[in-house]
């Protein structure tokens, strides 16, 4: 009884001692060792066994966080270089490159949040002040200079956070870009405005597309008109020589039977029923007439 | 009666300083167990200097302590036999004093109910100093403790229930304090009660609060002594921690039962083995943590001290115990989605463009218009250990490198390309974009796909842009009309012309078939006319002239008789002469 007793105090006691002094290095965590408030330990990378320390109040575990954080700076709106307002909202991705610095500079994520988010706004005017709206929207993909800007934002940020606060900048972009809400309302009085122009011109451009292809339709319709009107006199102009000259070579055998003939047919058609014929009787029907009265 | 006044007083100035102190004792540490104390000690003032005030007031009389002071507390119903103060009419004589607790009362009423709400909802805080800060509270407990002994032992000696009562109070006092110290300490060792603590003693602060308005109320209601004391939370407490309570409890139990208890031997051996089975069993707990098992969606990473030491799939597996290895799960096989553009993803109607579909996020499209895009984009975790130890909040980043990239592929498109040519391409070049990103920060997501819900301009001028669109259409009508008009008129036109030329061969068919025709007429005539031509011209003359003749008038003369007036004579019109002719 009294060996289990002592062997029981004893247990307790080494299992106290053991979770005053014992600590471990997580995968994805820097630790430092603090002796009253004193880094006097740096512990980088994780290990499968267990390490030790003196007792709770005099080391201290400080764990800081070795892994990438991401975080959102507040959407703030300034002024490009052709004084076009806009609102740039940030993402930072970052980590902790020089635990020591780190710990003694900000020492939690959260301060390195707000420390980096000021750091990050001022460059973001200063950066944003050298550009006009055209290299932030643009049609033309070539005149976009966002990566630019980043790029640059993201060296500036890089150049005093690395000494300063012992923090790697991993990569800085625009999470959004937006107008402010005052602007807003004229921006979108202009893309209605940009919308009915566009309407308008749809319109104007069907109504010509139609002229025009109307105007063709006349042409090619007036077109085929004389072509046809060229091929039919053509036509007829053949069957005039062809008969003509049948006419010809036929008549041309017996020219002067040929003018009897037409002379006496045209006699025939020129004397209609209303045309009054005034004879004499020594014309030749009416000769053997008088003739007759003569020689009885 | 001097040392009663001077205990009161004595009281009143320690709890003044120890507010002040626990006050400054929040500042600097930030815990909620010391504020809530420090408000405990505020309602300890309040009590204690209204026992002072009703001693000076009371000091003319004899003997009695002052009815407030008895209001604030009750007289306690432990210390029966000891001789009553005597005290009357308090509402005559400390009608001031009640309205002044009462008005504490609700002080702390609001006070107690409004840290217990924070103790329940608050966010997580971070204590600064925890263990000084506790070592500090150990030493509050002990004052109380000797606080509480001092106004008993004067109460008892001078006969002030008022003070006994104090003195109770004091105990309940060092009860909080102790609990507040000891949570602290065990925070500085990592282990965080600080809420709980802090919402026991804010109950405590409550049930105080409670007690002032209870017997404060009472007293002003029931004007006659005695007062009553219905209610006295510090005298439950002190009774509570009394070890002789539990004996009592345990004994009153075993009494209740006839005595059974105590006397069977079960109970006696199961209180002889009980040390050992709990033993057993913590033991049996400790090893059944060697076992793990994961689910079939799961990937289990095990981390010996903290070091990734291999990974597991679905079933069940070993590992060394607790606290040497651990697991970290991952959901791996789960799709999960994040919505872009729209803060709520949350719709029940139709995507239309003249509706908001939900808390949107506008974009800039590269021909300077608002764009609200609606995306989607699915993953799943492609490999845990990265997932679980490459970033903070991995989904986080996921998002900003979404959004980024968005941002950037937005602002160099036209928003009609955007809203209709290029949805497909959007989704591809997001989803390649994006895995580029998760891959060179090591994040181990995998992107499934990006699809779009919609894109669509703002709300108010949708109108024009579905305007436009209907001018898109009128232009198309319009076209449409002239090629139908085109389709119609030339084929007529068509159809004309080869009528004209079809007419023009028959003509010129038909002249030259006449002309052949009248030639061979011709010929044959005149072959017959050339064998005799005198008759036949002869014949032919007089068959046309009797043709001719025929029908046109006719006026025959003869011109030995003259020439015949042939249009002037009146009345004499040519068929006088024709009939002249007909006769001759």
């Amino acid at each position: 009884m009294r060996i289990g007793r002592i062997f029981a105090a004893a247990a307790l006691t080494a299992a106290g001692a053991l979770y005053l002094t014992a600590y471990t290095v997580r995968e994805g965590e820097y630790v430092i060792i603090t002796r009253f408030g004193k880094p006097v330990r740096i512990i980088e990378d994780a290990a499968p066994y267990p390490r030790f320390k003196l007792p709770g109040f005099i080391d201290r575990v400080n764990r800081i966080d070795k892994r990438v954080i991401a975080f959102r700076t507040i959407p703030i709106q300034l002024l490009l270089g052709d004084k076009n307002p806009i609102i740039v909202g940030c993402c930072v991705a970052w980590r902790v490159a020089d635990p020591l610095r780190f710990f003694q500079s900000l020492a939690t994520p959260e301060n390195a949040g707000q420390k980096l988010s000021d750091m990050v706004s001022s460059q973001l005017g200063n950066v944003l002040g050298g550009y006009t709206l055209d290299n932030v929207i643009n049609t033309d993909a070539k005149a976009v200079k966002l990566r630019e800007m980043e790029r640059r934002i993201t060296a500036r940020c890089a150049e005093k956070a690395r000494p300063e606060y012992g923090i790697e900048i991993v990569g800085i972009g625009f999470r959004r870009v937006t107008y402010p809400s005052i602007v807003a309302d004229a921006v979108y009085n202009r893309m209605r405005s940009e919308r009915e122009k566009e309407a308008r011109k749809y319109r104007a451009e069907g109504a010509e597309q139609a002229a025009r292809i109307e105007a063709q339709t006349d042409r090619e319709v007036s077109e085929i008109a004389a072509q046809a009107y060229r091929e039919a006199e053509t036509i007829m102009g053949e069957g005039d020589r062809e008969s003509m000259r049948i006419h010809t070579e036929a008549y041309g055998r017996n020219r002067d039977f040929f003018e009897f003939l037409k002379s006496i047919e045209t006699c025939e058609k020129a004397l209609a029923e209303k045309s009054t014929l005034i004879l004499s009787t020594d014309s030749e029907p009416f000769r053997y007439l008088r003739s007759r009265k003569q020689t009885p | 009666m001097e040392i009663k006044k001077q205990a009161a007083l004595t009281a009143t100035i320690v709890n003044g300083l120890l507010t002040g102190l626990k006050f400054a004792l929040y500042c600097l540490s930030g815990s909620l167990v010391v504020l809530v104390e420090a408000w405990h000690s505020f309602s300890d003032i309040a009590t204690s200097a209204l026992l002072f005030l009703a001693f000076l007031r009371g000091a003319p009389r004899t003997g009695p302590d002052a009815a407030p002071a008895i209001a604030m507390r009750g007289i306690p119903p432990l210390p029966r036999s000891l001789p009553s103060d005597g005290d009357t009419h308090p509402s005559r004589r400390g009608g001031a004093e009640v309205l002044v607790s009462l008005a504490i009362g609700v002080l702390l009423l609001c006070v107690s109910t409004g840290l217990i709400y924070r103790a329940l909802s608050g966010p997580p805080i971070a204590i600064r100093r925890p263990i000084q800060t506790g070592l500090i509270f150990l030493l509050f407990a002990i004052g109380s403790s000797f606080l509480s002994r001092f106004e008993t032992r004067v109460g008892m000696k001078h006969g002030s229930i008022g003070l006994i009562a104090d003195g109770h109070h004091s105990k309940a006092d060092m009860v909080a304090s102790l609990l507040a110290g000891v949570s602290l300490i065990l925070y500085g060792f990592g282990i965080d009660i600080d809420r709980w603590a802090a919402l026991a003693i804010s109950a405590l602060v409550l049930s105080l609060s409670v007690e002032v308005l209870v017997n404060a109320a009472l007293i002003l209601l029931r004007k006659e002594s005695p007062p009553v004391f219905a209610f006295r939370s510090s005298t439950f407490i002190a009774r509570l921690c009394d070890p002789e309570t539990v004996a009592a409890a345990f004994s009153s139990l075993d009494k209740a039962l006839g005595g059974r208890v105590s006397r069977s031997v079960m109970c006696r051996r199961a209180l002889r083995q009980a040390p050992r089975a709990l033993l057993v069993l913590a033991l049996a707990a400790w090893l059944s943590t060697c076992l793990y098992t994961v689910a079939p969606p799961e990937r289990a990473i095990r981390t010996r001290c903290g070091k990734a030491a291999g990974e597991a799939g679905p079933g069940l597996h070993l590992k060394r115990p607790w606290p040497f290895d651990r697991v970290i799960r991952q959901d791996v096989a789960g799709v999960r989605r994040l919505p872009i553009g729209n803060l709520s993803d949350a719709h029940s109607s139709a995507l239309l463009w003249t509706k908001t579909h939900g808390t949107e996020e506008p974009f800039l499209s590269g021909d300077n218009t608002y764009v609200f895009p609606y995306l989607l984009v699915h993953y799943r975790i492609g490999d845990a250990s990265r997932f679980s130890f490459a970033a903070r909040d991995p989904e986080s980043l996921l998002d900003d490198l979404a959004h980024r990239r968005l941002t950037l592929y937005i602002a160099t498109r036209p928003f009609y390309q955007l809203a209709a040519s290029d949805r497909a391409r959007i989704c591809t070049a997001l989803a390649s974009g994006l895995q580029e990103d998760l891959d060179t920060l090591g994040t181990g997501i995998e992107v499934l796909e990006v699809n779009i819900r919609d894109i669509h301009p703002p709300v108010p001028i949708s109108g024009a842009f579905e305007e436009t669109i209907a001018a898109l259409q009128t232009k198309q009508q319009l076209i449409n009309e002239a090629h139908a008009y085109r389709n119609q008129a030339l084929p007529e036109s068509r159809g004309q012309s080869s009528r004209t030329v079809e007419s023009a061969r028959a003509d010129a068919a038909g002249k030259i078939e006449r002309a052949r025709g009248d030639a061979a007429r011709f010929v044959m005539r005149a072959t017959a006319h050339a064998r005799d031509p005198e008759v036949s011209s002869a014949r032919i003359y007089m068959d046309a002239m009797q043709a001719a003749l025929l029908r046109p008038r006719k006026i025959v003369f003869d011109p030995g008789a003259g020439c015949p007036s042939v249009f002037m004579g009146p009345g004499a019109g040519p068929g006088d002469w024709f009939r002249e002719a007909d006769s001759q």
